[in-house]
């Protein structure tokens, strides 16, 4: 742990490590031998930052509504009747492949195929299949990008979770929010480049932590700002009862004095740091109320969201509070909709899900449509895996249950320079394995980085002696989806 | 006297002009030592020395000869020579290495051996008073540096370096139709990064680059693309691979292809690259022509007529609460957005003069915008996209906006416009898209507009698809559930139109019968108080309801007959009098439990205090075992010592798990006689019903609070 807090305090500032060890010269030296390049890092970063954005970008912000606990491809987008006609029987071995299992499936001795309960159907101009738990969704279908071959390394909810976030299963990598703030900052300096709204279904739910909007190794500036549904949006936030603005003003003011004369006296950057955050919340004080305040909506805007827009704490109201952020210029907001993880009684818990997301999901697309925003705004829906075609439990008329599945699973992308009524991907006859175009988590973060105009292999961070970045040493980005 | 030194040096440069002489007789039939070769590729490194010696000492000859001794000119002027002998042996020796053509190079060549004959000539004469010999050939020296140099720089950077940029890059001001695959698309980039290898005067790995012919003779490494299996050409594999592998391409020091040329290439190479033809002869379905047209129409977009802001300008202009930024990297067009509402005055506008024409995008929605700001915002004339959503813009005003002639996208959405103020719209002739939903402005109105303005697409946005949804129940707020004389409870709702009807007696509410909401309400008993919404459009919402409780009497003294359960046994009896509501965490001490014995308690009250009505509050959750009671009883002391039972009854049984809800039951006391010792009986249920999954057990009972008025 102490060498680990050496090694941050020599990337944050050299002249702390040299007046730590306190041995002039000789550390100089010891620290120019240690890291090589103590002294170019700052010039290094400099010309990064210089060249940012790489190229010109087709979107300008992202919204990812996260649905968390991994939906049934199944159930959604991936349409197999297969699955229907063999109903009860065994999955082949030919297609399993020898797939590791969990450790809620592999005690189970049989693995019999189980279609869907809900019916198909196509629309739009890519005749996508739609189930129709998703009525609201196929009506945006000419608007999204439905990519049926995602694939995913892990097979449980944190460390997939984890490395949809930040490319790494294990923890203590940058979000790809934080990365986006770093890279790109925020356009409205009022608000975090980076915020996190949560919701949670009925279904049966997963947890999330903080570690998923981390900003890891980067500046804590970069971390996410999770907004909550409580009266204080965003927590410790407001003045105490009985303190005036003018006299919040004073106060920071005072402490500003006090910190450049700390800042003048060792001139750790933090500090500088430390001041624009007092500044940027005291604007938040401001910013904040006038953003989560929906009471200037109009009814048509209520009603395309639902009325469950109106219930803080909502996935609508969310999405609705999502596209106000992006609206007011925040880089990424990240939504996640808990419930998904459907191992039994999938019948019935899907039906609530979908309900909770299908309406306000493609409402958000509809309203970034009808704003012009659509065009300079990503969206991305989908989860962790997928869930397989085999039942997890016993087949029953009214009940069934599917296990985690990381081998082909769907999402749809929509706006910022994605096509739009396209299918991208397909999968076997079996929804089990990827027969067309695959696209790997880190395929996914290489586009999203590339439509935000990052070249993702340029957007590095040097820490304990190697530079990372969001996609690791792989990602190619899917070019067959991009406008 | 010469110095010895010199002297010697003399004598290397006679020897030198026998080296040249002997290179250039003998060519390529030489076969040198590898450490001449090595001598040779110093070429690049010495040819500085004789440009800038020989244009020092031709300015010390004939500028300021009177200053420096003779003796110091002769020795700069022989050191000069030998240094431009050097180098001319060097680059007739890197000339016999392969990729150099004699034709391409022999200007080069030629000039720059004259150069190193006049300017030894010069050196031995020096001493001459010829006066032509002394004018001429320090001019002539001059002149042919500058031509040798030319010409080798030539060799190396390519024809056109020098003067490339003042000549204009092909594709980006061709149009689609005419453009051509390889002269226009492919031709252009190779030129830029790879001929300077790959021509015909510098042939590296014997390739050349510069018509479609020699790239499919290819190279030493064999054919450069291959059609029949495009991603196993070897441009394609060399531009692809890792910039730190040898093979890379260009070489790492080398300016780089951008991600966009890759892809260019890459797609060229797959869509027959033998044919030159016009980019519109391609499939439709072609890659290689899509990646064309983007390019050529983002050539298009980011052409402006004027040029960039200084990056102070920019810089200064930045704020909080504004920012102004580059459209696109590099390109000299602005956007603008501001933030913050409260924030925002006319002078913020204002200050933008200084970019009024760089401003090509500016988005003010939601700020509060004045008629004054509407004028300011005509200054902007090559604004292309505008957006005043919700500003409070009045249709007269947009006039002013007229001048805007470049104009693609205006967003009026939210703004009090009129029929009428479409007029002014059909003015704007570059208009592609105007956003107008939530305005005054008629449906019809709106449909004429679009079928009278084809080329404008009007947004008008989601209307509702006439279904009607739904309202979400009313918010009620309230300080206290437990209150002593007086309780006021508020109701909300989050859309304005709605109107909210009430009920206190925990009757279903309804528009016609109940009460209408409208000012805060003072609640003087026990009630349990239900409330729903209604509005124009919309169903009415579900009923949302909450008890409020009257506690104006404690009890002097309470006991339990029977002790709760110990899980959930609170601090005993005090705990039903502390006035402290419990949540749905039933375990949380606030609750008293009780399965295996009923819930009996004795109060005993002060008559003085007049006790009118008990009331008890409930819980249930039939998923946790926990239903209402079997039988609710209550007892008051007769005068004589005498237990009465003034109240009995039976609550009806769930018939469904019904999830955590709230009860409450008021009961009225028998207040004929003064009252004393009241005794309250729960009955947990004795047999789970048949529909349970724990049917036949034995039920809960739960009780936080008893509440005397």
């Amino acid at each position: 742990m102490e060498k680990e807090q050496l090694e941050h305090g020599l990337q944050h500032n050299r002249r702390k490590f040299l007046s730590k060890l306190s041995l002039g010269i000789g550390s100089l030296a010891l620290g120019s031998l240690l890291i090589p390049d103590l002294f170019d890092r700052k010039k290094a970063e400099e010309e990064m930052f210089a060249a940012l954005p790489h190229f010109a970008p087709k979107a300008k912000r992202v919204i990812y509504l996260f649905q968390n606990g991994a939906p049934s491809q199944l159930e959604t987008f991936d349409y197999k009747p297969l699955l229907k006609k063999q109903m009860g029987q065994e999955l082949p071995e030919s297609i399993r492949m020898g797939q590791r299992l969990t450790g809620m499936t592999s005690g189970q001795s049989s693995f019999p195929l189980v279609g869907s309960y809900f019916g198909f159907q196509q629309y739009g101009e890519a005749r996508a299949w739609i189930s129709e738990l998703f009525p609201h969704t196929a009506g945006i279908v000419d608007d999204i990008c439905i990519i049926k071959s995602m694939h995913t390394e892990a097979i449980n909810h944190d460390p997939a979770l984890t490395f949809f976030q930040t490319g790494a299963q294990v923890g203590n990598r940058p979000s790809m929010g934080a990365w986006l703030s770093y890279g790109l900052g925020s356009e409205n300096s009022n608000l975090p480049a980076f915020c996190v709204l949560l919701s949670r279904g009925k279904g049966n739910g997963q947890g999330v932590y903080s570690k998923l909007w981390t900003n890891g190794f980067l500046d804590s500036i970069h971390q996410g700002v999770q907004f909550s549904a409580s009266e204080d949006p965003v927590l410790y936030l407001g003045d105490p009862l009985g303190m005036s603005r003018s006299d919040r003003r004073k106060m920071l003011d005072k402490l500003a004095e006090l910190n450049h004369l700390s800042f003048e006296a060792n001139g750790d950057p933090e500090i500088q740091a430390k001041i624009q955050q007092y500044e940027m919340a005291f604007r938040m004080q401001t910013a904040v109320p006038e953003v989560t305040d929906i009471s200037n909506e109009p009814d048509s805007i209520i009603k395309m969201y639902g009325p469950d827009c109106l219930i803080p704490g909502t996935y609508a109201a969310n999405c609705l509070l999502a596209r106000k952020l992006s609206e007011s210029g925040v880089r990424f907001v990240q939504l996640y909709h808990q419930g998904w993880d459907q191992h039994d009684n999938l019948p019935k818990e899907i039906v609530g899900q979908a309900n909770d997301v299908d309406q306000a999901s493609a409402a958000l697309i509809k309203d970034l449509k009808q704003r012009g925003l659509l065009d300079e705004t990503l969206v991305i829906w989908g989860g962790e895996f997928g869930r397989t075609n085999y039942c997890q439990g016993k087949i029953e008329a009214n009940n069934y249950g599917r296990d985690h599945h990381p081998r082909a699973f769907s999402i749809w992308m929509a706006g910022g320079g994605v096509k739009s009524g396209m299918v991208y991907g397909e999968t076997d006859e079996f929804g089990y394995n990827i027969t067309e175009n695959p696209v790997h988590v880190h395929d996914f973060q290489a586009t999203v980085l590339h439509l935000m105009g990052i070249d993702h292999e340029r957007l590095t961070f040097k820490h304990l002696g190697r530079r990372y970045r969001l996609t690791d040493v792989h990602g190619e980005i899917v070019k067959d989806i991009l406008v | 006297m010469k110095h010895r030194f010199f002297i010697l040096l003399e004598y290397t440069l006679i020897i030198l002009h026998s080296l040249v002489i002997v290179l250039i007789i003998g060519q390529e039939r030489l076969i040198l030592p590898p450490i001449l070769e090595v001598t040779g590729r110093m070429h690049p490194l010495l040819l500085h020395f004789p440009i800038v010696l020989l244009i020092m000492a031709v300015a010390m000859e004939s500028l300021i000869s009177d200053h420096i001794p003779r003796q110091i000119r002769s020795h700069f002027l022989l050191i000069t020579v030998l240094l431009t002998g050097l180098t001319v042996a060097a680059g007739l020796i890197l000339s016999f290495e392969p990729g150099y053509e004699y034709d391409n190079i022999k200007w080069h060549q030629w000039t720059a051996i004259a150069l190193f004959w006049l300017g030894s000539i010069w050196y031995w004469t020096i001493d001459q008073k010829h006066l032509l010999l002394k004018k001429a050939t320090p001019l002539l020296l001059v002149v042919l540096v500058i031509v040798t140099g030319h010409l080798g720089a030539n060799i190396t950077h390519g024809e056109n370096f020098l003067l490339e940029p003042l000549k204009t890059k092909s594709v980006d001001n061709l149009s689609f139709e005419e453009a051509l695959a390889f002269d226009h698309v492919i031709k252009p980039i190779f030129e830029q990064k790879c001929i300077s290898c790959h021509k015909a005067s510098k042939q590296k790995g014997e390739l050349r680059l510069d018509e479609i012919r020699f790239i499919q003779a290819g190279g030493k490494s064999g054919k450069s693309i291959s059609t029949e299996n495009p991603e196993e050409s070897l441009i394609y594999k060399r531009i692809h691979l890792s910039k730190e592998d040898e093979e890379h391409m260009p070489p790492k020091e080398k300016a780089q292809l951008t991600e966009e040329e890759k892809h260019l290439i890459s797609a060229w190479i797959g869509e027959s690259p033998e044919i030159n033809q016009k980019i519109t002869a391609y499939p439709e379905e072609s890659q290689f022509a899509q990646l064309v047209k983007n390019k050529i129409e983002q050539a298009k977009a980011t052409s402006y007529p004027f040029s960039s802001a200084s990056a102070q300008t920019i810089k200064n202009l930045n704020n909080e609460y504004r920012l102004v930024k580059a459209l696109t990297p590099q390109s000299p067009a602005l956007e603008v957005r501001f933030f913050g509402r409260k924030e925002f005055q006319s002078t913020k506008l204002q200050e933008l003069k200084k970019v009024q024409e760089q401003v090509v995008s500016l988005n003010l929605s939601y700020m509060d915008l004045r008629e004054g700001d509407v004028k300011t915002l005509a200054n902007f004339k090559n604004l292309e996209s505008l957006h005043l959503n919700f500003t409070g813009i009045q249709g007269p005003w947009l006039k002013e906006l007229k001048s805007l002639k470049n104009l693609k996208q205006l967003s009026l959405s939210g703004n009090p416009l009129q029929d009428e103020d479409l007029k002014i719209l059909a003015d704007f002739e570059k208009l592609e898209k105007l956003f107008l939903w939530q305005t005054e402005i008629s449906e019809e109105s709106l449909k004429a507009f679009q079928r009278s303005n084809q080329k404008t697409s009007v947004i008008t946005g989601f209307q509702g698809d006439g279904t009607a949804i739904q309202l979400n129940p009313p918010i009620l707020e309230y300080q206290n559930v437990i209150f002593k004389e007086e309780e006021t409870i508020r109701m909300k709702h989050p859309i304005s139109s709605v109107t909210i009807f009430y009920t206190l007696d925990g009757s279903e509410p309804d528009s016609l019968h109940s009460e209408r909401y409208t000012d805060p309400i003072k609640i003087g008993k026990s009630s349990e108080i239900k409330a729903r919404a209604f509005a124009k459009g919309w169903i009415g919402s579900s009923d949302i309801s909450t008890h409020l409780f009257k506690a104006r009497v404690k009890p002097e003294n309470a006991s339990l007959s029977f002790p709760p359960d110990p899980k959930y046994s609170g601090n005993g009896a005090a705990t039903l009098f502390d006035l402290e509501k419990g949540d749905d965490d039933f375990a949380s001490g606030k609750w008293l439990g009780f399965q295996s014995s009923p819930m009996e308690a004795i109060l005993e009250l002060d008559s003085s205090t007049e006790p009118r009505q008990i009331t008890l509050s409930l819980f249930s959750d039939e998923g946790s075992h926990i239903f209402l009671p079997e039988s609710i009883e209550v007892w008051q002391e007769s005068q004589g010592g005498n237990w009465q039972r003034i109240h009995l009854d039976k609550p009806k049984l769930a018939e469904d798990y019904m999830g955590k809800r709230y009860h409450s039951k008021t009961i009225d006391l028998d207040t004929s006689v003064p009252v004393k010792n009241v005794k309250i009986r729960l009955n947990p249920l004795s047999t789970l019903p048949k529909w349970h999954n724990a049917s036949g057990s034995k039920g809960w009972v739960f009780i936080d609070e008893i509440l005397i008025d």
